[in-house]
């Protein structure tokens, strides 16, 4: 099918160009970057608006860099990893719920395993997050909060279908480190 | 007559061993060092007299040692491990709060000493603590097995007394939902983008048509 592969070119340029805009320096709110819809916002949450860029995702294990927008629509998740607007942004105590494509950046995230490390970074923040599980659920299953501050990634299962699934593929990370990382050299996109 | 005072007094110097030997192994029965099965870090520790109460607080736990809660003197150590370890396989509906193990060791022996002479209470106290509380052995595979006595539990303090340590322990409150964390669409919208394809090709196929009607 030709449509696949002209979706993954599509997100993978939509990417790239977001992670230019996620590795912009820190703003400071006189001296906004805007890139069309997109822009680097800081925290705190209420100058948050769906499509901002609000970070990056790492996870060395797998070899993936992706940025982090707002929103879980069908224009933020072509783009990017996206926020699930329920949950807590990075870097904020409590769970932050992250869902991608299986087709495009969570294609491999069933390699992930417990133990990989991943990392977030925000505008303000460095986020280092260890993987302690992995979980298949009903679409629509209620994800309760740990006690501890976390993410969750998330995507549809099978990771090879092509089309939506009844199924979620979750992999949990407990956070392990939070720091001051608003001068963090800037990764290069794939 | 004789024959049979004689049977007793055999009968009972052997009842009279048996319970010497079955009590001192029962007072010195070892339990798991739970520092190997999920509760690595020693958060908490006190020399404790064979005769003396203890108390040993650290954040919001609180271990209460009575007097003669040992026949000897001992080390007690307040364990603990990464909630993290414990979540995946929370009973359905619970969250744990806190985990804690019990590490006493003889100073002699070396030996860690599973039962105890009198109940050490533990006090947990957090405003996540309700009447929905609930208190959990866990096993050295990380299982949770409903502890058998339930827990004193006042507003947000839990009370629970342990006569031993052969199994950790876990409190766990009712989960908290994240509200539409597993909704996303997360498959390509193939769907839309054939519908899209579809129309595009029609309304080329109609322009042609069109085209070829005019000429």
């Amino acid at each position: 099918m030709l449509a696949t592969p002209a979706y993954q070119a599509q997100s993978a340029f939509g990417a790239r160009h977001l992670l230019q805009v996620a590795n912009a320096p820190a703003l400071q709110p006189a001296s906004p970057a805007r890139l069309g819809k997109a822009r680097v916002v800081p925290i705190p949450p209420r100058v948050t608006r769906d499509g901002d860029v609000i970070g990056r995702l790492s996870i060395p294990s797998i070899k993936l860099e992706a940025p982090i927008v707002q929103g879980t629509g069908a224009w933020a998740l072509r783009d990017a990893v996206g926020h699930v607007v329920t949950s807590v942004l990075p870097s904020q105590s409590g769970t932050t719920v992250l869902a991608a494509h299986n087709n495009t950046f969570f294609h491999h995230l069933d390699q992930v395993r417990p133990g990989d490390v991943l990392l977030i970074r925000t505008a303000s923040h460095l986020c280092q997050y260890r993987v302690y599980g992995i979980k298949r659920v009903f679409t629509g299953a209620s994800l309760a909060e740990p006690a501890f501050s976390g993410v969750v990634l998330e995507t549809c299962y099978p990771l090879d279908e092509l089309t939506p699934t009844s199924w979620r593929y979750l992999v949990f990370a407990a956070l392990v480190s939070a720091s001051s990382d608003a001068a963090a050299p800037p990764i290069r996109p794939q | 007559m004789d024959s049979v005072k004689r049977v007793a007094a055999i009968a009972k110097a052997v009842a009279l061993t048996a319970l010497c030997i079955g009590g001192s192994s029962a007072l010195a029965a070892s339990a798991p060092d739970f520092t190997q099965f999920g509760f690595p870090t020693v958060i908490g520790q006190a020399s404790v007299q064979a005769n003396q109460a203890s108390t040993l607080t650290v954040g919001d736990l609180s271990v209460s040692i009575p007097a003669g809660a040992f026949a000897r003197n001992v080390t007690f150590e307040l364990l603990q491990g990464p909630l993290s370890a414990f979540q995946m396989n929370a009973p359905a509906g619970q969250t744990p709060v806190v985990d804690f193990a019990f590490k006493v060791l003889d100073p002699q022996s070396h030996r860690i000493i599973g039962k105890f002479l009198k109940p050490v209470v533990v006090a947990y106290t957090n405003p996540a603590i309700s009447q929905m509380s609930q208190y959990w052995d866990i096993s050295t595979d990380g299982a949770y097995l409903p502890n058998p006595k339930p827990p004193i539990i006042v507003r947000h303090t839990l009370r629970h007394g342990n006569l031993g340590a052969p199994v950790g322990w876990l409190i766990t409150v009712p989960s908290k939902p994240i509200a539409g964390a597993t909704q996303p669409v997360t498959g390509i919208p193939l769907t839309g983008l054939l519908l899209l394809g579809f129309t595009l090709a029609t309304a080329g196929g109609l322009l042609f048509l069109l085209r070829r009607r005019l000429s």
